[in-house]
């Protein structure tokens, strides 16, 4: 049944990004480095992405915990220079690539010829990160907030 | 200006935003980069199921839309180095500070002033390698 939710939500949030077009490349550039007229789709469309996502989960506060799970991932907390070294990694990435990873797996639907290298490049970096993090020992999921 | 109509982006916002609120709702999981890919690499029990369904039905939705003929391929902005460089600047960052745009966007919307901070860092890096590219004069293939 939690498979079956997480699919239909990869559904719903791969229509969002086709149908936004928050999945092109180009939008990046348009919005924060526009040559000409300004492109705001992607303020627009993250802004519309943040206003529903806070009021269902506003609507829905009360609730303890997840209808199919037994607990909730709890936000991560304050704004450790990890977390903002990591974005700033993570940007630096997507100016350059134009992808940002969940974007690059609907272009990989598309067939883009360009999502299969930069999703092969992510997993090599991210499994990069934990060999280096931990000496060569692949550590288990961040789920967790690891202080 | 806008890439679509305004109906359009702000619908396709809107599902986003639903997806990622369901998401957590029902499944208790963050839609995020970190989680979702990040299970992969080995967690805990029953989540790398869920994440690869995500995942499968992320894939799903567009391969669907391709083959019906209602959205085209994005045009190839950048050469094969930027994509290998960008990727795994992503990937290191993904897994340095569980920091991804969506997850961001996210935790914005369960009001957590981390997820704030980490879309201006985000948007910061992403202006200087905008910039880089710029200066470089690599907008097409590096």
């Amino acid at each position: 049944m939690i498979r079956l939710a997480a699919l239909f939500c990869g559904v719903l949030c791969g229509i969002g990004l086709i149908v936004s077009g928050l999945f092109q490349p180009a939008l990046l550039k348009g919005f924060l480095m526009p040559e000409g007229v300004w492109n705001m789709t992607l303020g627009v469309g993250l802004g519309s992405a943040f206003g529903v996502a806070a009021l269902v989960l506003a609507l829905a506060r009360h609730r303890t915990g997840p209808l199919l799970a037994t607990e909730t991932e709890p936000p991560a907390e304050g704004p450790t220079s990890k977390a903002l070294l990591g974005g700033v990694l993570f940007g630096l990435g997507w100016g350059l690539a134009g992808y940002f990873p969940l974007a690059a797996v609907v272009a990989l639907g598309l067939l883009a010829p360009g999502a299969v290298i930069f999703l092969t490049s992510v997993l090599g970096g991210m499994i990069l990160f934990d060999l280096v993090a931990n000496r060569g020992r692949l550590r288990a999921v961040g789920l967790r907030s690891r202080g | 200006m806008l890439t679509g109509t305004l109906d359009e982006v702000v619908l396709g916002g809107a599902l986003i935003g639903l997806a990622f609120a369901m998401l957590l709702i029902l499944t208790g999981r963050v839609m995020s980069t970190s989680a979702m890919v990040g299970s992969l690499l080995g967690g805990r029990e029953g989540l790398a199921a869920a994440s690869i369904a995500f995942i499968a039905g992320l894939f799903i939705s567009s391969f669907v839309f391709n083959a019906l003929e209602f959205v085209s391929q994005p045009p190839v902005e950048v050469g094969l180095p930027l994509l290998v460089v960008g990727g795994l600047l992503v990937g290191l960052g993904v897994r340095m500070g569980n920091s991804s745009l969506l997850g961001s966007i996210g935790g914005l919307a369960r009001l957590s002033g981390r997820a704030g901070a980490v879309i201006l860092a985000i948007m910061a890096g992403a202006v200087i390698s905008l910039a880089l590219r710029q200066a470089l004069g690599t907008g097409g293939v590096a």
